[in-house]
């Protein structure tokens, strides 16, 4: 065995050495450089894979904002769409009203108005009508004055003859 | 005033029966002076007057004219009342023309040009 070492041209010993140091640097190696590699890719690993994980859940985190967002949005358009519809309506109504309260208003001014011209018309027609019979009351008794006698003794006639009936 | 016209008449016609009739109008002048309804005097004579006349079966007559009547209406006029009533003329300018009766207060014959106007112009 030995021989064949030597023919070939390799000393046990150094081979040993060799395997010792071997053996030495893989632990060392393995304890110091492998080991901790590997953790700090694993945990590299496991946030990678959290970030992922992150990533997917935030994304339908998103989606599921963007399908509620649009939710809203339809909703709130639908309520917009409704409330608009509504206004338009209640203002259409109101309009409505306050065209026919104006218009009743105008009617009732107008009526007013014709009533106050009727009875101011009545009221100028009564005055005239007056002043005129106090005209012809005072003509007739002026001309009655100018010579009294022929009518006092018509009217006194008369008199008697009622106390005689 | 302090009593009414009709209970100063009343009582001078209720006197006037039993006691003469001088110390009656003497005591009822002292009494209008003493309840100083005097003032009202002519007003009292006047409505004691009217009992008188309508206690002897007369009318109290009053007759307006516009204006003085001559003596003929005068009679004319008269002659259609009894001797028991008594006739006061009086002139109202206001009638304008005519004639206006009336008898005891109450009834009243109005046939003057004042009162056919009031009718024609209402």
């Amino acid at each position: 065995m030995s021989e064949l070492f030597s023919q070939l041209g390799i000393e046990w010993k150094l081979l040993l050495a060799q395997g010792v140091n071997f053996i030495v640097l893989l632990f060392v190696l393995t304890k110091f450089v492998y080991k901790p590699l590997i953790k700090i890719i694993e945990e590299r690993r496991k946030k990678i894979e959290l970030g992922v994980k992150g990533g997917e859940r935030a994304e339908q985190i998103i989606k599921k904002a963007e399908e509620e967002r649009l939710g809203i949005v339809k909703e709130a358009d639908t309520k917009a769409v409704a409330i608009i519809s509504e206004a338009e309506k209640n203002a259409q109504k109101k309009a409505q009203e306050i065209a026919l309260q104006a218009d009743k208003k105008a009617q009732q001014t107008l009526r007013e108005v014709l009533l106050l011209a009727d009875r101011k018309q009545k009221e100028e027609m009564e005055k005239v009508s007056n002043e005129a019979k106090k005209l012809v009351r005072d003509a007739i008794i002026k001309t009655v004055e100018l010579k009294p006698e022929q009518i006092d003794d018509k009217l006194i006639e008369e008199a008697v003859k009622g106390l005689r009936v | 005033m302090k009593y009414s016209v009709n209970n100063y008449v009343s009582a001078f016609t209720e006197v006037i029966k039993k006691t003469p009739q001088e110390s009656v109008v003497t005591s009822f002048v002292k009494l209008l002076k003493k309840t100083g309804d005097i003032k009202s005097g002519p007003k009292i004579i006047e409505a004691i007057h009217r009992k008188l006349v309508n206690s002897g079966g007369g009318n109290w007559v009053k007759i307006e004219t516009a204006r003085e009547i001559s003596e003929k209406k005068n009679k004319e006029l008269k002659n259609n009342f009894s001797k028991k009533d008594h006739i006061i003329f009086n002139a109202n300018p206001e009638l304008v023309a005519g004639v206006r009766i009336t008898i005891n207060g109450e009834s009243e014959l109005d046939n003057t040009l004042n009162n056919k106007l009031n009718k024609l112009f209402k």
